[in-house]
């Protein structure tokens, strides 16, 4: 295991670059990065010191947010893992749980800027986090309520399924 | 946004170029998502949101016909008619696009006769996922043979019904396969079925019924789970099933039964068995010493406390071979047999390693007190010396419980520490508690650094 290393005489950790749609540089931990399938799959073929990804979807306000989603995955993921080990108890899971459904409770253009983002990037369980967002606002809602909710015009008068 | 900042330091924000944003007030954002994405928003939520979600304007009016997940659970109980219809009129309204998963869920008397048209739809739209969850009394038999869903990847059928199987089936793609209430029926008279499962990871049976077939094989080497559940055996008592399970990855067990089969597994890496053995159908005990010996190389168990009373029953104590890996064993306190602490010792003595000891439930039941010069035959040297922690839930204050916590205490010298967790009973009576809590404190133990934890 890495972490038996001694951290004085462990190697700075590797970093790579993302930049935003609009230009910002983010620089992350190269593990928080490959939270992303896709940059994981391009992860290979890179020169090491190229490690610079060119994110032309996703806008600086909505990559921070990401990249703070991946950071705390990655590191519950290591304490929820070190506390397996240890086979101490621990309520990481459910506390990681509680954080991710309070960091997607965001105004409806975030969500879709996080949803997109999240797509793009192919980080699934980001995806699938804010899908099931989503698809909660629509679930149980009237037709006039969604579309309130979602600003979508009724363009359309005819309702196929009126009969039912 | 009141989340905790430590995660955010690592990265930094510097301006490159400049660009902006454009997210105007008000502007309808979810319908210019692509149509995959709004496909997978809706496969999370019934079919019948996503199909209603056709009105909301031109743009969502034919998205449903398209949709590649189904999901017709009828939780609302919508009268059966329109049930009926709505699925029908949804799968005939399909175009021609992949149905990934279907899934069918009701309870009630309904006419069952379309299930068999639906599969024969959705299994044209190259599905991958079936998923039948049926309560009804009605007698339904399933057109196509179990062959038929060779190409799925995950297949569920809760379902009263009776499917018709090959003597040998093969898939290279199911991955997760679990029959409930499942009668297989073969033509093949007498004699001997197979399933061969290269992929499969996770395998469960229950309730199933196997009428006329002496011999079922399940071949699955990369099977990770498996559950066997089967009670109450309704068949014929004179017709004698074996099954026969070969699975060399397995590491999960889960078993609860009656052994009105005769199981033979193969599983040489099982690693986490959950038993429960209930009444011995079987007359001599064979069944029960050839299903234990599938697991005595566990390294953790979960037993209800029916399984001990039926060892004990079955008085097969003498012929256990010794679990010599277990560290963990966990006993649920359930059935109507109660629960005996001295069988549990007589256990105990075949389980030399073990560490931690979970007592789960209220033990009211507890049919033997005093264990003072307690011994058995099989109590060896090293009874008790590994066991490092014990853990006693829903604790009633009985002083039968008492007893066992007091001879555990005695007798385990590496013992770090018990806890003792009150049950809601007994919580509400804090001077009994209190009581009980300084009798626990009291007890004489024989591991100096043992920390006695009650609440």
């Amino acid at each position: 295991m890495k972490d038996s290393f001694n951290p004085s005489i462990e190697p700075p950790k590797k970093t790579v670059t993302l930049v935003s749609s609009d230009g910002y540089d983010f620089e992350v931990e190269e593990e928080v990065a490959l939270e992303s399938q896709v940059i994981k799959d391009g992860f290979e073929d890179k020169a090491v010191d190229d490690r610079e990804y060119l994110l032309f979807n996703v806008h600086s306000d909505t990559l921070e947010l990401i990249i703070k989603y991946c950071e705390k995955h990655v590191s519950s993921r290591k304490s929820i893992s070190a506390a397996a080990a240890s086979s101490s108890s621990s309520n990481g899971e459910e506390a990681l749980k509680e954080w991710d459904e309070h960091f997607i409770s965001v105004d409806t253009n975030t969500l879709y800027d996080i949803l997109m983002a999240a797509d793009y990037l192919n980080i699934k369980s980001l995806l699938d986090l804010a899908i099931q967002k989503v698809a909660d606002t629509i679930h149980g809602r009237s037709p006039e309520q969604i579309r309130k909710k979602f600003n979508i015009e009724n363009d359309s008068i005819i309702d196929p399924w009126a009969s039912e | 946004m009141g989340m905790d900042e430590t995660g955010s330091t690592s990265s930094f924000k510097t301006l490159k170029l400049f660009g902006g944003q454009s997210c105007a007030e008000g502007e309808d954002r979810i319908s210019s998502l692509p149509d995959e994405i709004l496909h997978l928003i809706f496969s999370f939520m019934p079919t019948v949101d996503a199909v209603r979600s056709c009105v909301l304007s031109t743009r969502w009016k034919y998205l449903w016909t398209s949709i590649p997940y189904l999901d017709f659970s009828n939780r609302k109980r919508t009268p059966k008619d329109s049930f009926l219809n709505f699925v029908d009129r949804v799968l005939s309204g399909h175009d021609a696009s992949e149905i990934q998963k279907f899934c069918l869920q009701y309870e009630g008397v309904y006419n069952v006769t379309r299930i068999n048209e639906w599969i024969s739809t959705v299994m044209r739209h190259k599905l991958q996922e079936l998923d039948l969850d049926i309560r009804g009394e009605e007698s339904f038999t399933f057109r196509h043979c179990l062959s038929h869903f060779e190409s799925l990847t995950i297949l569920k059928v809760k379902f009263k019904s009776v499917l018709p199987i090959p003597a040998s089936f093969l898939s290279s793609s199911l991955r997760i396969v679990r029959f409930v209430d499942v009668c297989f029926s073969s033509d093949q008279l007498g004699q001997q079925v197979s399933f061969n499962l290269p992929v499969v990871e996770e395998f469960l049976l229950s309730s199933c019924f196997w009428p006329k077939i002496r011999i079922v094989k399940i071949y699955a080497p990369s099977l990770k789970k498996l559950v066997l559940v089967d009670w109450d055996y309704d068949g014929d008592p004179n017709f004698e099933t074996e099954i026969k399970v070969e699975a060399k990855s397995l590491s999960r067990l889960s078993f609860v039964n009656d052994l009105a089969y005769d199981y033979s597994l193969s599983i040489p890496s099982v690693a986490f068995a959950s038993v429960h053995v209930g009444i011995v159908v079987h007359p001599d005990n064979c069944r029960l010493l050839k299903f234990l010996a599938n697991i005595y190389t566990v390294k953790a168990l979960r037993l209800g406390s029916d399984t001990i009373q039926t060892l004990s029953r079955a008085d097969i104590f003498a012929d256990l071979q010794m679990f010599s890996n277990l560290t963990k064993l966990e006993v649920l306190v359930n059935g109507q047999g109660g629960f005996s602490g001295k069988k549990l010792l007589i256990l105990l003595a075949c389980m030399p390693n073990v560490e931690s000891l979970d007592i789960v439930d209220d033990l009211q039941i507890l049919d033997d007190a005093y264990f003072p010069g307690w011994t058995h035959e099989k109590v060896s040297e090293c009874f008790l010396s590994h066991l490092k922690s014990v853990k006693l839930e829903r604790f009633v204050g009985s002083e039968n419980v008492l007893c066992l916590l007091g001879f555990l205490l005695k007798n385990a010298g590496s013992l770090e520490k018990m806890t003792v967790i009150s049950s809601s009973k007994l919580s509400t009576y804090p001077k009994k508690q209190m009581e009980v809590s300084k009798q626990l404190l009291m007890l004489p133990r024989d591991s100096k650094c043992c920390v006695i934890d009650f609440s």
